[in-house]
């Protein structure tokens, strides 16, 4: 049976070309924008590099103070302070480390060139795992005694050195010459907690003022052993907040509000605009997510919808002599549906292709810095499945309609 | 002694739009023996093709009884019946019906995709057929790629594959000329005789009818004795 559907399907998509070119460009774009936007979400929720094991981290970012009577609200990244009484004092997680994210700028063949640099601890590199091509990250006492040793990303030592290693030479920035100890593979930007171009240890950094701030540059990384132990950090983490005295600190502030996130709760408060707020609005970000998806295919489904009754009405004489050697109406449901899944596969099929050629452009285009999309077995089986709902969606109604067709109008054409 | 191939007790069909109610068939009583081979005649629009969807389960009746084979249908659902016109009823139309997209071996097999049978043993089958009106030669070709006296051969074979008891035939000549004609009516009667199947047959050529065993005649919806 389901070869002869195949053979039939197969025939029926070459003889109308038109037909076939419009539904497959139809289903091959559609699926193309979903697969590059699934591609990307995924490489920011699944990286395959340094953040490859943040299914276990927390990132805490932000933090909102305010004062007894919420006359007086301030928002902002963490302050290193803040860090030292809420983060370095937690006992649930397995390590915490941090880094403040900056923009910096160096002097290379007279030209001005801008650079990420990010100050962190030791800890940082334990929990973000860069790839190192050459060299290492600095150690303990480096960090305690303020050495001005410096870890580069790929790119950055193209710029700097061309084709020649960079361990050993120096590089300056801030007014500061630091030691190359380590080059590591390029992150992409969106992994915010790995990206950068050059990191150095938080001691160098320019000035001392940031240890006694509550609200600064810096975000947070907790480390827990596993899954599990994610909920007793988080509730660790929020009694530290609330029964912190924060007279100690300043008068101006009475409480302080901050999250921990895991990767998609922090999309999902970015998306939903709920940074300082108690819930995260996940729920809600995965539904609109959802509906989005589904409002995105709605419109090429009623389009292949329509094209599917269309052909049915040309097939009317083919489902009457069906009908009239017994056919059942579960069978010929099952044949334009597997029909049309065939169809949408082949343009599925073609999506990915697009996709990963638009991926392509993308990563080449420099639109998102050092993007390197890896096409997951879990998007493949997203996109299959995706395909299927597509098929699903356009062609059940149709093959319902043609399967309850009157035979003897089906064998007159109409 | 068997049951009648086709039994039609008080059998009409009256189709209704918002307007007007047009009776296509008056209280028809009809028995079909077993075996037999017969013709039903009458002017355009008397009623002759409804009787043939009636009697082929196509169509339901307004009123009256079915009995195909003994069994009852009226009370049937939809799934028994095309049970029954799977296993039982074989249809050979006027406009042969072949489907464009399949080759003629593939055209052939269609009424046993919608049984138990293993694909080689369907495949099988439907070369039999094919080599009984002789067109084993042809298995590969598509319908476009033959004659109209070629697609109707092949139309009957696609009839036959299932060995069915009652074969019905609604004007199998009318579309080809005469020479043709007189080839399907020979293969019909064949078919007749050697394997003793029941054929009904709608047409407007008296000389076909006579050599029938028996001729029907339909006028407005009424037969004639």
């Amino acid at each position: 049976m389901s070869l002869h559907t195949v053979k039939t399907t197969l025939r029926v998509l070459m003889r109308r070309k038109f037909f076939t070119a419009i539904s497959l460009f139809c289903i091959a774009t559609t699926l193309m924008v979903l697969i590059v936007v699934a591609a990307i979400v995924d490489n920011m929720l699944h990286p395959i590099g340094a953040e490859r094991n943040f299914d276990t981290v927390l990132i805490v970012e932000r933090v909102r103070m305010a004062n007894k009577e919420e006359t007086s609200v301030w928002s902002s990244p963490l302050g290193y302070k803040f860090i030292e009484e809420f983060i370095l004092t937690l006992k649930t997680p397995e390590r915490v480390g941090y880094y403040t994210d900056n923009s910096r700028q160096s002097l290379i063949d007279g030209l001005i060139q801008r650079f990420q640099v990010k100050y962190t601890d030791d800890q940082y590199a334990k929990i973000v795992e860069l790839d190192f091509i050459d060299g290492r990250y600095f150690t303990l006492d480096e960090l305690n005694s303020g050495q001005r040793v410096a870890i580069i990303n790929e790119p950055t030592q193209i710029r700097f050195f061309g084709d020649q290693s960079a361990i050993g030479k120096t590089i300056e920035f801030s007014e500061q010459r630091y030691t190359v100890i380590g080059v590591v593979r390029a992150e992409a930007e969106f992994n915010k907690a790995a990206f950068s171009d050059i990191w150095a240890p938080i001691t160098t950094f320019p000035s001392g003022n940031y240890r006694d701030e509550m609200m600064g540059s810096f975000r947070a990384l907790i480390k827990a052993a596993s899954r599990s132990d994610i909920p007793a950090i988080k509730a660790e983490f929020e009694q530290g907040l609330k029964s912190f005295d924060y007279r100690s600190v300043s008068d101006e502030y009475a409480t302080a509000t901050s999250f921990a996130n895991t990767k998609l709760e922090r999309m999902a408060r970015e998306f939903m605009g709920t940074e300082d707020e108690l819930g995260s609005g996940l729920a809600t970000f995965l539904m609109l997510a959802l509906l989005g998806v589904v409002l995105f295919m709605l419109l090429p489904a009623i389009n292949l919808f329509n094209l599917s009754i269309s052909r049915i009405m040309e097939r009317a004489s083919e489902i009457g002599v069906r009908k009239a050697f017994g056919a059942p109406r579960r069978a010929l449901v099952n044949q334009f549906l597997l029909e049309n899944i065939i169809l949408t596969l082949i343009g599925g099929l073609m999506g990915l292709l697009l996709s990963l050629l638009a991926l392509n452009l993308i990563e080449s285009s420099g639109l998102i810095a050092y993007a390197n999309f890896n096409i997951s077995w879990r998007l493949v089986v997203w996109t299959l499945m995706i395909t299927l709902l597509f098929a699903l969606i356009s062609g059940s109604y149709p093959a319902w309609r043609m399967a309850r067709m009157h035979p003897v109008r089906a064998l007159k054409g109409y | 002694m068997s049951a009648p191939a086709i039994s039609l007790q008080q059998v009409s069909k009256v189709y209704q739009t918002d307007r007007v109610e047009t009776t296509a068939l008056d209280q028809i009583n009809l028995t079909i023996p077993q075996g037999e081979f017969v013709s039903i005649m009458g002017p355009s629009g008397c009623g002759k093709s409804t009787l043939l969807n009636l009697m082929g389960l196509l169509d339901a009746p307004s009123d009256g009884d079915i009995q195909i084979l003994g069994q009852q249908v009226a009370h049937l659902k939809e799934k028994q019946l095309a049970t029954i016109r799977n296993l039982k009823i074989g249809f050979v139309f006027q406009s042969f019906h072949l489907v464009p997209d399949l080759s003629v071996l593939d055209n052939v097999e269609i009424p046993l995709l919608y049984r138990s049978v293993s694909s080689s043993a369907r495949r099988q089958a439907a070369r039999d057929a094919l080599e009984r009106v002789g067109l084993k030669a042809r298995m590969s070709h598509y319908p476009t790629q033959l004659s109209g006296g070629q697609q109707q051969r092949v139309a009957i074979a696609r009839a036959i594959v299932g060995q069915p008891a009652i074969l019905f035939a609604d004007e199998p000549t009318g579309n080809l000329d005469s020479q043709m004609g007189k080839e399907i009516l020979s293969i019909l009667n064949d078919l007749n005789q050697q394997s003793g199947t029941t054929i009904v047959m709608v047409t407007h050529d008296q000389h076909q009818a006579e050599q029938t065993g028996r001729i029907i005649r339909i006028h407005d919806g009424q037969m004639i004795h």
